[in-house]
């Protein structure tokens, strides 16, 4: 077991270079000048002013000197300062980073919550008008995109119901009800297309399972249908699901860099959005590593999940 | 009908069900209430005092300071916390975006020896916000002097605004004397620029941050700024004008997202909205919400114009520019994308010097006829092809208005590309480095008619990306500076417009759009100015119902 997390971590760590590598050389090859745009809010500069500019930046060195300085740099856990306001970038993710991860908690949470029941209710009820139904809504869940949801929820709640959520983000300590109000509605939007995903999953590996042999004799011996499922079909479907979580993690990061700017959330997400906007390349990256550790983690601790739930995966053989 | 067919019709029939109530919500318009087209009238006095006044913008300053920043951003954030030596006049009784003046923390200002020395009388008594270092000491000359040699001291367009101030003189402290070193008629208007912000001299000597602090003798004191998530501002109780400001307080939102904006708006969040990025339907479907808030539709100070590089064929013919410019149907434009708007020339029609309309639509009529045979004179008879720069950070109608530039020059043979562009590279890569063919967009509101023809069209101004480089025109810029009939430097701005029109073409001003803001009908006494400034908040007030109060 611990040689097998040692190795998917290692993967985990050259994944997370990999990505680090292509997000630097596709940030270069934007256009836009970083230099100029620094300085657009002060016009009548010199030309001097632009180079003197560059050269604090290090934006005058060779492309791949910057890579090597940003990576020597990176590993010491210094991701460098951010153009725009000079601070250092591993303050900023540590402000940001909770934010998000609350707000990716939170959407996690909903998809499991309200999938598993779906799916539950969809493969029991097979074919039924309920079924059918819930077949809908998950595929409506799958292909609506989460930024446009979050923008219908915004419209249609303050049409209809004359609400709408907080304009300033209050952190949990500061106010935990306005906190949680305010959170909630981009979770759910961020958590549909996971409660739709698991949903599906675990409809039809339910269904597979309900069919088994095994499940045939549970209900001879005369248990509940309560206890068939919850007890012995669902142990031997929720690994899929399982499979589908670790997935949607890079589904809902991705999705936060949209929603936090719709809704107003000082998370990560709405880092990198201005980010990229400012083509304040160290804040972009710092970002993107930490994404890509965090997704490249969650995964593997998806994975190791999979021996706590079904024993019959032994890591060491794979 | 048997169970099993009952299932199996509720199994299709359900789910269509279901598909039919999500369109709905999806698509359906919102119910009109009853008021709809009653005009809603701004509060009338007199003004109540207390409350908190809110409000969402979409983006925030990256500094609070004024002289390192030209953005819209900063100055709107400091706009009620620093106060100038004049200001422009507004008010119930004042036309909107008048370039009348009236004295801000000047009593009164003459000028003498031709107009080469300004003389300015401060108030006195007049107290900086009570926050350390400045800790709530009066405004005297010495901070004139402190802010004057700051902004000659960095780089900017506020340099140009006093390039021609040869020495300042302060013999008391209410008393402070500019020396010119040529005649200058709008020196007064100058000063009432947004850069121009009275800044304390702890704040030029580094006492404190300018960036992140604002500490002025403004209506409003800075109490918190998190950048992108809000700013709050409380009431100065020592603010020189008596009685105000009328509010307890300011909280301002940074709401980027202008559909999370607008709910706001309707459920009352926010007191008012400025409706910039929205368009007509969206702005219709706003003002029907009840309570019914308040449209305020005035014409922006921000050209619509399509601008040419010089420097490239076939745009140093005149004839094709010239082309260009009359094969446009600027009025159907204006009808089909924006609430409504009026003509252009170089300078903004309110400002000083601006040209009537009339004459405008005279000088650039919609003659796609003349158009072609012009091209043809030229040497393009078939026409010729192009690349167009836009941006759509400017919002979505902006490049709306390009796709109509673009089928209207596809009438007289010019085929248009568009190439739509992030605004950092729009502005940073194409635009300012003359790295374009063709390009469409907005330029920023100025606000003197000087500040428009000496920054774009003269061949050594900081905004002239677009080559133009003609000895005469600069000759005329030069000389309507220093006039002091204003009769006569009215007639000479009018004649530098018309020889931009005839002769150079370039920027074609297409039309100014009505800006819109909505109010919440609570609110009074809001007449703002098209600067960057938000002075005027000291003015305005709330009435009982008013969620703010609460």
């Amino acid at each position: 077991m611990t040689e097998y997390v040692i190795r998917r971590l290692l993967y985990g760590l050259l994944v997370v270079f990999l990505v680090t590598v292509f997000v630097f050389l596709a940030l270069r090859l934007i256009p836009g000048d970083v230099v100029r745009l620094q300085l657009a809010d002060a016009p009548g500069v010199t030309e001097e002013q632009v180079d003197r500019l560059a050269a604090e930046l290090g934006l005058n060195q060779p492309l791949f000197t910057q890579l090597g300085t940003f990576l020597a740099d990176a590993v010491r856990g210094d991701f460098g300062q951010s153009f725009q306001d000079g601070e250092q970038v591993t303050t900023l993710i540590g402000e940001r980073l909770p934010i998000t991860l609350q707000l990716g908690a939170m959407a996690v949470l909903f998809g499991v919550l309200a999938g598993i029941p779906l799916g539950v209710l969809s493969a029991v009820r097979r074919n039924s008008w309920l079924d059918q139904s819930l077949r809908l809504v998950s595929v409506a869940g799958i292909s609506i995109p989460n930024f446009w949801l979050g923008l219908l929820m915004v419209t249609y709640l303050a049409l209809l119901f004359t609400w709408s959520p907080p304009l300033v983000y209050q952190g949990p300590t500061e106010d935990l009800s306005s906190n949680l109000v305010h959170l909630a509605l981009p979770a759910l939007a961020l958590g549909t297309s996971t409660m739709a995903s698991i949903a599906r999953m675990l409809r039809s590996s339910l269904l597979e399972v309900l069919h088994s042999n095994f499940i045939r004799t549970v209900r001879a011996k005369g248990a509940s249908e309560l206890r068939v499922i919850g007890k012995h079909a669902m142990r031997n479907s929720v690994v899929p699901v399982f499979s589908i979580l670790g997935l949607q993690v890079g589904h809902i990061l991705g999705g936060t860099v949209i929603l936090e700017s719709i809704f107003g959330i000082p998370g990560m997400g709405m880092l990198i959005f201005e980010s990229v906007q400012m083509r304040d390349y160290p804040v972009v990256l710092g970002c993107v590593v930490v994404y890509g550790a965090v997704f490249v983690l969650i995964n593997l601790i998806v994975d190791v999940c999979y021996g706590v739930i079904d024993p019959r995966i032994r890591y060491a053989r794979t | 009908m048997s169970h099993r067919k009952r299932a199996r019709l509720a199994s299709r029939t359900v789910p269509l069900l279901v598909v039919g109530l999500l369109t709905s919500a999806c698509f359906s318009g919102v119910s009109v209430d009853s008021e709809a087209g009653k005009e809603v009238k701004q509060l009338s006095g007199p003004p109540q005092p207390g409350g908190i006044y809110r409000y969402a913008v979409p983006s925030d300053a990256r500094s609070l300071d004024p002289h390192e920043q030209s953005s819209y951003n900063t100055h709107i954030a400091i706009g009620s916390t620093y106060s100038k030596l004049v200001d422009f006049k507004t008010g119930p009784d004042i036309p909107y975006a008048s370039h009348e003046l009236e004295g801000d923390l000047a009593e009164s200002w003459q000028q003498s020896n031709g107009g080469a020395r300004w003389t300015f009388n401060l108030r006195e008594g007049v107290r900086f916000h009570d926050v350390p270092p400045v800790n709530g000491r009066e405004f005297t000359s010495a901070d004139v002097r402190c802010t004057m040699d700051r902004i000659r001291e960095l780089p900017g367009h506020q340099v140009n605004l006093i390039s021609t101030v040869d020495s300042i003189e302060t013999p008391d402290d209410y008393t402070v004397i500019f020396n010119l070193s040529q005649r200058q008629a709008e020196f007064d208007t100058n000063m009432a620029n947004h850069f121009m912000w009275m800044l304390p001299c702890e704040g030029t000597r580094g006492e404190f941050d300018l960036g992140t602090q604002a500490i002025g003798t403004g209506a409003f004191v800075l109490d918190k700024w998190e950048r992108n998530r809000e700013r709050v501002l409380s009431a100065h109780p020592n603010y020189y004008e008596k009685d105000k400001p009328h509010l307890d307080g300011i909280h301002v939102a940074i709401v980027p997202d202008q559909g999370a904006a607008a709910a706001a708006l309707r459920t009352a969040r926010i007191d008012y909205l400025s409706t910039l990025s929205f368009d007509k339907r969206m702005v219709d479907l706003l003002r029907n919400q009840t309570p019914r808030p308040r449209l305020a539709a005035e014409l922006s100070f921000s050209p619509v114009r399509i601008y040419l590089n010089q420097e490239k064929e076939p745009f140093d013919d005149l004839r094709v520019r010239r082309a260009i410019a009359l094969a446009i149907d600027r009025e159907n434009m204006l009808n089909s994308l924006r609430p409504g708007g009026s003509s252009s020339a170089a300078v903004t029609p309110k400002l000083f010097g601006g040209l009537p309309p009339e004459e405008v639509d005279r000088l650039q009529p919609y003659d796609p006829r003349q158009a072609r045979a012009l091209l043809a004179e030229a040497g393009y008879p078939n026409g010729f092809s192009a690349e167009m720069i836009v941006t759509d950070g400017y919002g979505e109608t902006v490049v709306r208005e390009a796709q109509w530039v673009q089928q209207d020059l596809a009438k007289v043979g010019i085929n248009v590309e568009l190439d739509v562009q992030d605004y950092a590279t729009y502005f940073t890569e194409s635009w300012a480095k003359k790295n374009y063919e063709m390009g469409f967009g907005l330029q920023t509101p100025m606000l003197s008619s000087d500040e428009f023809l000496s920054t774009e069209w003269h061949s050594e101004g900081a905004r002239n990306w677009y080559g133009i480089a003609d000895p005469k025109l600069d000759r005329m810029i030069d000389e309507q500076r220093p006039m002091l009939d204003a009769d006569e430097r009215e007639q000479a701005i009018h004649e530098i417009q018309r020889y931009i029109v005839k002769n150079v073409s370039n920027p074609i001003t297409l039309y100014l759009y009505e800006q819109q803001a909505l109010y919440a009908p609570y609110t009074g006494g809001a007449y703002p100015h098209p600067d960057y400034g938000t002075r005027h908040l000291a003015d305005v007030f709330l009435g009982d119902e008013a969620p703010g109060r609460g």
